[in-house]
């Protein structure tokens, strides 16, 4: 065996070093190992060359500068030789660094609380200097899957990487009076791009505007990120609609639903676009900060600490809570709740690549929304149990301006005018919450006051809501949340309708718009590798789990039921599997709809084209001409009927005027399943395709029912079952209001002279029934009466007037 | 439904309040709410214990408890006004330690007796005494 070449200062022995080696480890190292020669520091295994003068420590520290050095790090990719092991060590020893520059934050985080406007300025402790620069982005970047999304970043809620402002920043904004300072939480990706560096690092612009190139030029991976990062739930920008709040209208849903068709919201786009172009803000602060005081800001961004040092004195009045300081920023924010609802930069087409961006700025926005609200809420949570102090004071104002005092028994004052601005804007509703939660007044009445209360800071509180937020998000709602979507949509179109009542406006019905994103490639993750590593490192992560078994599935023996199954059997199951099918067309035209929505004009086409075309298959299910008897197997199954009534709106004109006839051509079948279900919402239908007719087809339909009660020569039948008589009321009121419009002279005297006959049948077989067996129709035509008297005598109308109040006017 | 978190709850309203909370191995625990994280790890304070045997309960002083969020079954806010509820009677602990046992001896004689009787007719038993997911 070969000698062992001790080099290095290390202690470990196998790694070359000397150590303190005992007599024993002495004589174990330099034995013989069984195996045949086996020398695990032999120069196979090490490479060639290795002289005595190599120390690999100092290599180590020399190439750790090296690194730290480049500023750009996408020309990084690795540009040493060295395998993963030795960027792993250092970024091993960087995340010490990182931990104790953490820990050191920590201490000023405390100071923070002290809100006192006059001694912001006052110079706080500096974090622990620090020599090495962490460079976690090769291992720990976005692209590292071990990374993908870690909520690593949100470690704590007194790390300041969570948070881009604090309460000093909304003291700042309201002196500034800036009104529109927006509560910017950046997202998880652009956190995960700052690198934790000490003041001391001269500023890294390429850096940030590299980031900024990242992560514009790569939606992709921030679109897959947000994705993964879904526990699900989460309507996203959009989804969730606050309006079971008991705020009333103030917070309604941040995002989602623009209450404007797309066209208006881009106008919006354009002040609010500019803005997000640098995401999350950057520029716009470089932009403020002309004087030339930028590295000490940059060094805030880069490091993503908002902690005021020592650096910052030089700039008294614009410390470090700078993020948020959009000022024309049309997002105002908590003080202007309403707006950033009304924008809906999902709509904004055009800027598909920036839809990720805007979405997460909505997020921004609800959580920003989330976090005012939470603290106006804590403060009514809290000061009843916490405070019985007699303060409680009226409702309004000073409930508002209670300053709930936090950990260190601090009065929050910068909070005070700041709620003050909150006040203004709550009004009616917020008297409501104040009546709604008297339990919460209980305890102070004659209860010791609860000294522990408040251990948790409304920043703490905000973080978990933040989170959860985070997790509800989605880009997807109706996939996610469908009931919850509808539920919310509904709720909301129900309120605009009860609005339009009150004011008489007509605003469009809202309806969730959503982006189409560029289109996400599922592609199969495959893991980093590391060059020049000695085999694969295990890159698996809670995102991107190994794969253990590979289970495929064979392709489903079919047929082999066997003919034991009847063939009626086989019929039936065959019937009900195309009434399915006929739903997963209906379902996919749902979705093109919704789909289209998002899309500009263009776009639109190729997918109104394949709407079009799924509707024609539906038709010509319920046509096959081949087997006339189709159609009544599918009215005989109440899916069937369902799906029936579902297809019919979405004909058009002479679609309908097939699939009219073709019922109406069963109507003695569809008569008979009256009571059961499925007619109801058939008559809807029916009388919705039937107001779109015109006197041809009304001629046609006419004749087409007389032909199928022609043994009896009446109508008689066809009024006692709720769909005929539905079906001829619709019809006469259709007639009648075809009489209206058209002129005389327009219309075909064949069709007059059989309409009017039709007309006499009408009223004739109405004579006939026997008054109890009338059906009432599913919506009263007072018009009927008119019509009647066009053609028909005084006389006869008189007769059958009892039964005509039927339906015309509501019977008690 | 709380109006920043639309569509679902949080945990955050329930801070400071008195807590009923049912853990996993079947405690009750009584206190203080006082903070909690996003996987509801939650901070009690001046927590109790209470241990409920029939009509009768009593309680054991714990102080501050940290509870690991998957183990909490429900929680609910305690009625303040009506918490000392008239049909329940209070025993010291104790007593109650004591009827506790006595009730757990009992039912494990009886799980025993199943189990026997299932045994002789060739089925398995299985342990129902551990709620765990994954068994």
């Amino acid at each position: 065996m070969t000698k062992m070449q001790v080099v290095g200062k290390s202690s470990f022995p196998l790694l070359g070093g000397k150590g303190e080696l005992t007599p024993t480890s002495s004589e174990l190292m330099s034995a013989p190992e069984e195996e045949e020669d086996f020398d695990i520091l032999n120069d196979e295994t090490f490479g060639d060359g290795v002289d005595e003068h190599f120390d690999w420590e100092e290599e180590h520290e020399r190439m750790a500068e090296e690194l730290d050095s480049f500023s750009d790090s996408r020309q990084n990719g690795n540009k040493t030789k060295d395998s993963g092991f030795d960027t792993a060590e250092k970024s091993y020893r960087s995340q010490e660094e990182y931990l104790e520059q953490s820990i050191s934050q920590l201490v000023v985080d405390d100071e923070e609380d002290l809100e006192d406007p006059a001694i912001l300025n006052a110079s706080r402790n500096r974090p622990i200097p620090q020599s090495h620069k962490a460079r976690l982005e090769d291992l720990f970047g976005p692209s590292s899957p071990p990374a993908f999304l870690d909520t690593e970043h949100l470690v704590s809620p007194s790390s300041k990487d969570i948070w881009r402002y604090s309460r000093a920043e909304e003291a700042l904004n309201k002196q500034r009076n800036n009104k529109q300072s927006n509560y910017k939480i950046p997202t998880i990706i652009e956190r995960r791009n700052i690198i934790p560096q000490s003041p001391m690092i001269p500023p890294q612009a390429h850096t940030l505007e590299e980031i900024e190139k990242r992560m514009m030029s790569k939606p992709r991976v921030v679109t897959a990120e947000e994705l993964e990062r879904q526990m699900r739930g989460e309507t996203t920008p959009s989804a969730k609609a606050s309006g079971m709040m008991m705020q009333g209208q103030r917070y309604t849903t941040p995002v989602q639903i623009p209450p404007q068709p797309m066209v208006s919201p881009l106008s919006h786009a354009s002040p609010y676009h500019r803005h997000i172009q640098p995401p999350h803000g950057f520029s716009p602060i470089t932009q403020m900060y002309p004087d030339g005081r930028n590295s000490p800001l940059h060094q805030i961004l880069a490091s993503g600490r908002i902690t005021p040092t020592g650096n910052m004195s030089p700039i008294p009045h614009r410390q470090s809570p700078v993020f948020g300081m959009t000022s024309n920023s049309p997002l105002g924010r908590s003080i202007t709740p309403p707006h950033p609802l009304r924008m809906s930069p999902l709509s904004h087409s055009p800027l598909q690549n920036h839809i990720m961006t805007n979405i997460n700025q909505h997020q921004s926005a609800m959580l920003a929304n989330a976090m005012t609200q939470n603290r106006n809420f804590s403060n009514t949570g809290n000061v009843p149990q916490a405070r019985g102090q007699g303060q409680y004071g009226s409702q309004n104002g000073p409930r508002g301006n209670h300053p709930y005092p936090d950990r260190y028994g601090n009065q929050s004052s910068p909070v005070r005018p700041y709620n003050k601005n909150h006040q203004r804007f709550q009004g009616p509703s917020y008297n409501r919450d104040y009546y709604y939660r008297p339990a919460h007044e209980q305890p102070r009445d004659g209860r010791s006051t609860d000294d522990f209360a408040g251990l948790m800071t409304q920043k703490e509180k905000d973080w978990i809501i933040k989170i959860q937020l985070m997790q509800l998000q989605t880009e997807n709602p109706y996939i996610d949340d469908y009931y919850y979507t509808n539920f919310t949509i509904n709720k909301k179109n129900k309120e605009l309708r009860r609005q339009q009542e009150v004011n008489g406006v007509t605003t469009e019905e809202q309806q969730l718009l959503i982006p189409h994103l560029v289109k996400i490639e599922q592609k199969t993750y495959s893991p980093a590798q590391f060059e020049g590593s000695l085999g694969r490192l295990t890159t698996a992560s809670v995102h991107n789990p190994r794969q253990i078994i590979n289970i495929t599935r064979r392709a489903s023996i079919g047929g082999e039921e066997g003919q034991n199954v009847s063939k009626e059997l086989r019929k039936i199951r065959q019937l009900l599997m195309d009434i399915e099918k006929g739903y997963n067309i209906l379902l996919d035209i749902d979705d093109l709809e919704k789909q289209v929505l998002a899309l500009t004009p263009e776009s639109r086409k190729p997918l109104n084209e394949a709407r079009k075309e799924k509707i024609v298959n539906l038709l010509e299910y319920f046509t096959h001409s081949d087997n006339p008897d189709n159609f009544l197997q599918i009215i005989s199954v109440r899916k069937g009927r369902k799906l029936l009534s579902r297809v019919l709106p979405l004909l058009d004109t002479s679609q309908t005027e097939v699939l009219m006839s073709i019922i109406l051509s069963h109507l003695p079948n569809l008569a008979k399943k009256d009571s059961e279900e499925g007619t109801g919402q058939l008559c809807e239908s029916v009388t919705r395709a039937i107001a779109t007719c015109n006197l041809n087809m009304l001629v046609k339909f006419a004749g087409q029912i007389q032909k199928e009660y022609h043994e009896e020569q009446s109508l008689k039948l066809v009024f006692q079952n709720k769909l005929g008589s539905t079906l001829l009321c619709c019809m006469l009121k259709q007639g009648e209001v075809i009489y209206q419009n058209t002129s005389p002279v327009d219309m075909d005297n064949q069709l007059q002279t059989s309409w009017c006959n039709f007309v006499e049948k009408f009223v004739e077989s109405l004579a006939s029934v026997s008054f109890e067996s009338i059906a009432t129709p599913i919506c009263l035509q007072p018009n009927i009466a008119k019509h009647l008297d066009r053609f028909i005598n005084k006389k006869l109308v008189a007769g059958v007037e009892e039964k005509l109040n039927l339906f015309t006017t509501a019977q008690s | 439904m709380s109006n920043y978190l639309p569509g679902t709850a949080s945990l955050v309203e329930e801070i400071d309040k008195k807590l009923l909370v049912v853990l996993r191995d079947g405690r009750t625990l009584i206190g203080f709410l006082r903070s909690i994280d996003q996987f509801a790890n939650l901070v009690l304070h001046r927590t109790i214990e209470r241990i409920h045997v029939g009509k009768k309960y009593g309680d054991i002083d714990r102080g501050i408890f940290i509870v690991r969020g998957e183990n909490v079954v429900l929680l609910g806010e305690v009625d303040l006004q009506n918490e000392n509820n008239p049909s329940l009677e209070k025993v010291p602990i104790d007593d109650i330690l004591e009827m506790q046992r006595a009730e757990q001896l009992q039912k494990q004689q009886e799980e025993d007796l199943k189990k026997k009787a299932l045994k002789e007719r060739g089925l398995h038993p299985t342990d129902h005494s551990v709620l765990d997911d994954y068994s």
